[in-house]
């Protein structure tokens, strides 16, 4: 039974983390309707950010609250500058051209910082209670990522700016007609969507080793989420990332580590067989 | 005053609307009436918008507002409340409500505005909590249209508000529109109904494909031959 319990709150813990970057990309989908391929590299710089802010001497998780807000301009310069173009383009275009922006970051960074393993781990050890044992790092990082999320979610819903975010994703048009410039909507999702991305690699960099490819594990594993839950549902992408952090988490004790990185497949495989629309998808 | 001047309005190589000029006058209602087709939406989406000229401009008390992006155009005060509602079915009614007043500051003047929306509408009040696309199609109307009030509009435009709703709805939303009037809002009304409709306004247009053909006095209009054996059934 605690071993059990282990599994689960390990599994919740790094589903925490996966929601943070799955919110983000099911958020530019649902509002812009551009499937970002350069998602993880947002990832890989939030965990090269991690590391700097662990070089210098802070505890790396508070890099969110410095980098957090850089990043947003750093989404927003993006779209700015390329990600404009694609808007209402098809969407072969915007595949081409965030890979083409993944590829590009991805290789920049293997210049910059070589191609070694790294982590910004400042955490060590283990809470124990009942012979559960619960890695702090991974605590910290997940009640972190749980608290932007579910932040995150209260602004889309209440926020005067988040219905108008979602008014956009729903009907641009009719958004318009409201006074809403759709033009600036989409500019500050796509800035959040990539804090968002930036703060779960600035999380993921303090318990995992990475390299400036760690984009690549972690962008199918968010797309397995966006489909699960729903593509473009919030909600449903944070119900669906705790759900694949536990399936994984499961699989790693009771079958092999290996084969965990194959539930996002099965994940996305198996919805899309019986439930195209996600859990809480509607159409 | 809304003032449409010889706009020529297109979609790609086929045109819509061929020198269509109309006058709305402050606080007065303008009906528009024409078959299917007649380009009716075609106006009102240029108005506010959607559609940009190829020639002729529209102008909103003297300013050029042809040309500029419609929410600018929004945020100028017209209002239009379109065919078909556009609703924001996801979302409830109170939010529906909110969003039409997004670019309202004030939260005085909102808070003031939605208690007089739900004044004209109780059934909209009752409802507040509801996601706007359970409503029945005669409620989905008067939310589209409290949605339309609540920016405050100078101008409200309604496209064909009566289609698709039950009879009883019909009477109130035009009660409603004498109200809004009353109130000192301008309304550019497009509607099937076009007796009603006719017999409401101040003045009137005859759009026939993309060209106004006929235009004066809602009454006058009422006992043209063309009017009554086109719109009217009446020989
Ligand atoms: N999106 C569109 N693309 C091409 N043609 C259109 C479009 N919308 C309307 N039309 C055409 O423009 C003309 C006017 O349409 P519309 O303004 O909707 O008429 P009404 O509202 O009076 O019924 C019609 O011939 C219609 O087929
Ligand atoms: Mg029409």
């Amino acid at each position: 039974m605690p071993e059990l319990l282990t599994i689960l709150i390990s599994g919740l813990l790094m589903g925490c983390i996966y929601a943070l970057l799955a919110g983000g990309l099911t958020l530019i989908w649902g509002v812009m309707g551009i499937v970002n391929l350069a998602h993880g590299e947002a990832l890989m710089l939030g965990c090269f950010a991690a590391l700097y802010f662990a070089a210098t001497g802070f505890v790396p998780p508070l890099a969110i609250v410095v980098f957090g807000p850089l990043f947003f301009l750093f989404g927003v310069l993006l779209y700015v500058t390329i990600i404009r173009r694609i808007v209402n383009a098809p969407e072969l275009m915007s595949l081409l051209l965030t890979f083409g922006l993944s590829i590009f970051i991805k290789n920049v960074a293997v210049l910059a910082w070589g191609g070694e393993l790294r982590i910004a781990s400042y955490l060590e050890g283990s809470f124990a209670f009942g012979g559960i044992y619960v890695s702090k790092a991974r605590l910290v990082a997940g009640l972190i990522a749980i608290t932007i999320s579910l932040g995150m979610y209260a602004f889309l819903r209440y926020a005067r700016q988040g219905q108008a975010i979602r008014a956009v994703a729903f009907n641009r048009r009719i958004a318009e007609q409201c006074g809403i410039n759709a033009n600036a909507i989409y500019m500050i999702v796509f800035g959040l969507g990539t804090a968002l991305a930036a703060a779960a690699g600035i999380l993921a960099g303090t318990i995992f080793a990475f390299t400036p490819l760690v984009g690549e594990q972690f962008i199918l594993k968010a797309f397995a989420i966006t489909v699960l839950g729903g593509m473009g549902n919030f909600l449903g992408a944070l119900i669906a990332a705790l759900l694949l952090g536990v399936i994984e988490q499961s699989v790693t004790y009771f079958i092999d580590a290996q084969i965990s990185a194959a539930a996002a497949f099965v994940i996305i495989i198996l919805t899309l067989l019986f439930r195209p629309q996600g859990i809480l998808g509607s159409r | 005053m809304l003032e449409v001047d010889k706009i020529d309005v297109s979609y790609g190589e086929v045109p819509a609307l061929r020198q269509v000029s109309l006058r709305v006058e402050k606080g007065t209602i303008v009906s528009i009436a024409g078959a299917n087709g007649a380009g009716k939406s075609t106006l009102l989406k240029t108005i506010v918008g959607y559609l940009t000229p190829r020639s002729g401009v529209v102008r909103l008390n003297g300013e050029t507002i042809s040309g500029l992006p419609a929410y600018q155009i929004a945020r100028k005060r017209i209002a239009l409340v379109p065919e078909g509602r556009g609703l924001f079915s996801d979302m409830t009614v109170e939010e529906n409500l909110a969003l039409g007043a997004y670019s309202v500051p004030d939260r005085g003047v909102i808070a003031k505005r939605r208690a007089w929306v739900y004044e004209l509408f109780p059934r909209l009040s009752e409802r507040s909590a509801q996601v706007s696309g359970t409503l029945s199609g005669g409620e989905q109307q008067l939310l589209a249209i409290g949605r339309g009030l609540m920016s405050g509009p100078e101008i409200l435009m309604l496209d064909e508000p009566s289609l698709g709703v039950m009879p009883s709805f019909v009477d109130r939303i035009f009660e409603v529109l004498g109200e809004i009037r009353k109130s000192g809002t301008t309304i550019l009304l497009v509607e099937q109904n076009v007796d009603r409709s006719l017999r409401m306004a101040d003045y009137a247009y005859i759009l026939q494909t993309g060209e106004v053909v006929l235009e004066g006095k809602g009454e006058a209009l009422l006992k043209n031959d063309m009017v009554r054996h086109a719109f009217l059934g009446l020989a």
